[in-house]
């Protein structure tokens, strides 16, 4: 977690603690609960005893009716899922899983939460309690037997739901794939829909697959050449390239120190951040940036004559954080074409402290191309971060510099090191933006493990998804998925491949409901030989539902792949997302995946079990409840909060909201930072309920990896663990007679 | 003082104070108790409500934890779980799951005691029939059961183990006058067996009845301590028993006590208790033995 990294001055073992506080909360909590307070019960532990108890919780449960509840719902998934508006037969599907795994989800959650929570109180109220602890029973058994209840309640009801769940899908399936089979045999099917439908009557409607990520998405101007290690990105903002960079805090912000707020005297918290760009430009067409001073006075008689020396194009630079969020504007930095004139740009803004935006690095001219100290020609933009907005860096795990053109007509070429950041040396009379007294700052490693990461992106769309228009015009606009070491999936029919992206025809002219069929024109650069191979047919692709092609089999020698995708339809664009293209790696039963999914919600309710007799230990069951809730929702809470907390956030407040008093900035500062390292903290000592995702995976048809299952066990027994010793401490001090 | 073999409950300067919320004394429930009680015997914990009777049963049993003082209980520390394991407990209401049935009761808490299965199975119908429960009161939900069922039902748990020190707290409470005759029956058969019966009660005819020994509270504090024989003697008064005598006997008899020096003799029938003739009615009335309880 973040919140410690600064301590990472302390020696090897007290860094491993540091790093793994959580870990050592739990074990001081189990070790002192269990072999210090009670040991006595721990080596007196019965489990027919707890069993006893769980099957009275259990007896109760049932002849309260608590299970009534299931029909109930079923009933309600049931009408729920006659109203729903599926786009496919698949997508019907779907929904209604969706629709039967949250319901499920749902009511044991509930159960779970309002009797274990209602049982402790209730007990000792009507003093119950008296004729069960004066037994030779330890409240550790007391404990661990009402968990133990409540979990068999929990999964009864799991059973039922998961039954009628199974039954239920198995038959919507049935009747969805019986409608397939007559819509292909009677040509009732559109292009579009042809071999989708033809997948999902080969492969079901409720099988899982797994699939295989590629390693990154790339969006460029022109497809990328095989041989060169150039891309092109497009103007105004078509594309953009991000150069990533890891917080290696030692190497930005100088030795670690305790004292956040020192962080801001040393390294880029003293003399900022300076960026330097060097590409390569070509005019597609006419200058549309060039200054009114260069154009013609006057009426001009026939044809105006070109500009001869046409000024280099623009282009913006700005700093996004490690998640693609806007970190700095361009207006926040000090941009110019050259190391010098940067130079001149900062003392500029040095004597009065504020930006001139027509010396921000919003819209750089590029530079004459120039030869760079590392031998490569290309023409330069500089930006400098103001050592005041760069300690806001300190609180992010890493950052990109975001490169993008401002120039129309013109293709700007990307070499493999677009980007160079430095801590640039200030002293009197001496400044050094990227000379030999500035530290440059080495940059993340590409996905081959060499060269540096660069996102190329197309432009954001609305689904968060980068956009890459459509038209046959070359060069065209390409996004490639790089697969690097993917596992040989090879059928006989090739390599499974699904993409699921967004279509947008709203430039489209054509009649809305009349549109073309979306073809993606596809083809694969096998890495090793360098060979490119088109596929015959485009696939059609319709928004938020899958398509099928495969890649032929002799077109890749080894896992090491790029696919690449190019949308033919003029005035039509894709949404693409890193996993819009998934390489299909295996089929799984839907039974298996179903109980994986079961499972999950299972441990969930176990959990909450957990944390609901934990409370109701020591609360009137009214406020057990509503600690319980909070306790679950707390984790997730804090991470809404995560983009802005951390360390440096204070000193972040203190800059941004001008604060001249030293005194008030200190207490604003350390006040805000304080704050924000106890909601991290208490975040890490909350459950992350996030791991228990039951639904997603199995809704999208995805195979439920065992990692899912790993990871909720662990978040149940990290927290489940600790909880039950606490519950068990504070029932064995309390005095249960009223 | 360290206690002893024959001690089967022992406390020294016991005192319960009850706090608020910020931890201030609130009520002193019981003040210095120092109490021995020892094995085989039938010892009455008396008092009005709120003397610290039931808080004294509490904290020998661990459902609360004393101020000052200690307490032992059967050689160990009050509320050991271990000793609990010869502890039969039996609250001043039937406090039990109203869902399961009287039989279910019983096995849940022989589970409790780990007693095995085919020895539940036994022991289970030999309670019922001893605390007079019949065929059909055994499969009904205790919601269903009387107030008296109930009591007999949680004399039944507090058995279930064979326990050699038993508590009753208030335990002919709910019933009817046979089902305490047979209470106090059941209790003075278990002292028989060798048991100990601590027996807390405010009606002290049952206390009188059956126990050996008795201490009064009051406000928290023991006022006195004793055998009952002696505890309730009246020894500036004289009775002489016989057979039944003729009118002119007793006048004859009062003359010749008044003869004696004897001032105002009082010589008469005795009368029996209301509670001896109710049984003896009910008793003459009920054909075949058959218990009235669980009829209903």
């Amino acid at each position: 977690m973040f919140p410690h990294d600064h301590i990472f001055s302390l020696p090897l073992a007290a860094n491993w603690f540091a790093g793994n506080w959580g870990l050592l909360v739990v074990a001081v909590i189990v070790i002192y609960g269990l072999l210090v307070v009670g040991a006595g019960d721990v080596m007196a532990f019965s489990l027919k005893r707890a069993w006893a108890i769980s099957g009275v919780c259990f007896a109760e449960s049932i002849r309260k009716r608590v299970l009534w509840i299931t029909p109930l719902a079923i009933v309600g998934v049931i009408g729920i899922t006659q109203f729903q508006r599926a786009l496919d037969e698949q997508d019907a599907v779907r929904q209604s899983l969706k629709i039967c795994l949250f319901a499920t989800a749902l009511v044991v959650m509930l159960a779970s939460i309002i009797l274990a929570c209602t049982n402790l109180p209730k007990e000792i109220e009507s003093r119950v309690i008296y004729t069960i602890v004066t037994k030779p029973i330890t409240r550790l058994e007391v404990i661990l037997g009402k968990v133990i209840g409540f979990a068999r309640v929990a999964l009864t009801m799991i059973l039922i739901m998961g039954l009628f769940t199974w039954g239920y899908m198995r038959v919507t399936a049935h009747q969805k794939q019986q409608q397939i089979a007559y819509r292909l045999q009677e040509g009732d099917v559109s292009d579009t829909e042809r071999d989708r439908m033809g997948e999902y009557e080969h492969s079901g409607l409720l099988t899982a697959r797994s699939f295989w990520a590629p390693d990154q998405l790339g969006v460029y101007g022109a497809p990328p050449d095989p041989n060169s290690s150039q891309r092109v990105i497009s103007n105004d903002g078509e594309q953009d390239v991000l150069a990533g960079y890891a917080m290696d805090r030692t190497a930005l912000f100088g030795p670690p120190n305790d004292n956040v707020d020192d962080w801001a005297h040393s390294g880029i918290g003293e003399r900022g951040l300076a960026i330097r760009v060097n590409l390569n430009t070509q005019r597609t067409g006419a200058a549309t940036d060039q200054p009114q001073a260069v154009q013609p006075f006057g009426p001009v008689f026939g044809k105006a004559p070109a500009p001869t020396n046409l000024v280099p194009p623009r282009i913006s630079i700005e700093i996004f954080d490690e998640n693609f969020n806007d970190l700095f504007a361009s207006t926040t930095m000090v941009g110019a074409s050259t190391s010098g004139e940067l130079v001149k740009n900062i003392v500029e803004y040095s004597k009065t402290n504020k930006l001139d935006p027509a010396l921000s690095a919003g819209g750089i001219r590029l530079s004459e191309p120039t030869k760079l100290p590392d031998g490569t020609t290309g023409q330069t933009a500089y930006a400098w971060l103001p050592p005041q907005t760069a300690i806001g860096l300190f609180r992010h795990n890493g950052f990109q510099v975001r490169v993008v053109g401002a120039s129309g007509n013109v293709d700007f070429f990307i070499g493999p090191h677009p980007v160079d950041c430095f801590i640039p040396e200030i002293k009197p009379g001496e400044f050094d933006i990227d000379g030999p007294h500035a530290t440059r700052i080495d940059p993340r490693p590409g996905i081959d493990g060499t060269g540096e990461l660069l996102a190329f992106r197309g432009r954001l769309g609305i689904h968060l998804d980068q956009e890459m228009s459509g038209g046959s015009d070359a060069p065209h606009t390409t996004a490639v998925y790089s697969f690097r070491n993917a596992p040989s999936s090879v059928t006989e029919d090739g390599i499974p491949i699904q993409v699921n992206v967004q279509v947008d025809r709203s430039n489209s002219e054509v009649e809305a409901g009349h549109e073309d069929a979306t073809m993606l024109d596809v083809s694969v650069l096998d890495e090793a030989t360098k060979r490119l191979t088109h596929l015959a047919q485009p696939v059609l692709v319709e928004s938020r539902l899958p398509a099928f092609f495969r890649i032929p089999a002799d077109a890749v020698t080894t896992g090491n792949y790029d696919v690449l995708l190019h949308c033919e339809n003029t005035a039509q664009s894709i949404g693409l997302l890193p996993t819009s293209l998934l390489l299909v790696t295996s089929h799984q039963y839907f039974e298996v995946n179903l109980i994986k999914s079961l499972s999950i919600i299972w441990m969930m309710s176990i959990l909450v079990i957990i944390v609901a007799v934990l409370c109701s230990t020591f609360l009137s069951w009214p406020i057990a409840i509503v600690l319980t809730v909070l306790l679950l929702l707390g984790h997730w809470g804090v991470d809404q909060l995560a983009d802005v907390s951390g360390p440096g956030l204070g000193r972040q407040i203190v800059n941004d909201f001008k604060f001249t008093d030293v005194a008030l900035s200190k207490v604003v500062s350390t006040g805000v930072d304080t704050l924000s390292n106890v909601l991290n903290y208490v975040s890490d000592v909350l459950p992350d309920t996030s791991k228990f995702d039951a639904i997603e995976d199995i809704e999208q048809g995805v195979n439920i990896p065992g990692d899912r299952l790993l990871e909720a066990l662990t978040v149940l027994a990290g927290f489940g663990i600790p909880s039950i010793v606490i519950a068990y401490v504070l029932l064995r001090n309390k005095e249960v007679a009223p | 003082m360290i206690p002893t073999n024959d001690e089967a409950v022992h406390t020294e300067h016991l005192t319960k104070v009850y706090k608020d919320f910020w931890g201030r004394d609130k009520v002193r429930a019981l003040d210095d108790l120092n109490l021995t009680i020892h094995r085989g015997e039938v010892f009455g914990l008396l008092g009005p409500n709120g003397s610290g009777k039931s808080t004294t049963i509490k904290l020998l049993l661990g459902l609360i934890f004393a101020s000052r003082g200690t307490a032992t209980v059967l050689g160990h520390p009050a509320g050991d779980t271990a000793i609990n394991e010869r502890i039969g407990f039996l609250p001043e209401e039937s406090y039990l799951y109203r869902f399961l049935n009287g039989e279910e009761t019983l096995k849940f808490y022989g589970r409790l005691f780990k007693i095995p299965r085919a020895e539940l199975k036994k022991r289970v119908p030999a309670l019922l029939d001893t605390v007079g429960l019949d065929a059909k009161a055994r499969k009904r939900k205790l919601r269903e059961y009387s107030k008296g069922m109930a009591r007999r039902i949680g004399l039944a748990q507090a058995l279930i183990n064979n326990p050699d020190l038993i508590l009753l707290d208030e335990p002919t409470t709910g019933l009817d006058p046979i089902g305490t005759r047979e209470m106090k029956d059941l209790i003075l058969s278990l002292k028989q067996q060798g048991k100990t019966v601590l027996l807390c009660s405010h009606l002290l005819a049952d206390v009188q009845d059956v126990c050996d020994r008795i201490t009064i509270l009051f406000r928290g504090t023991m006022q006195t301590i004793g055998q009952v024989k002696d505890l309730l003697q009246v020894k500036d008064v004289t009775q002489i028993q016989t057979g039944g005598m003729t009118d002119p006997q007793i006048v004859e008899i009062k003359t010749f006590l008044s003869r004696m020096g004897v001032k105002d003799p009082i010589v008469t029938h005795p009368t029996t208790t209301l509670e001896e003739l109710f049984i003896r009615i009910v008793r003459e009335n009920t054909a075949g033995g058959q218990s009235s309880v669980g009829s209903t």
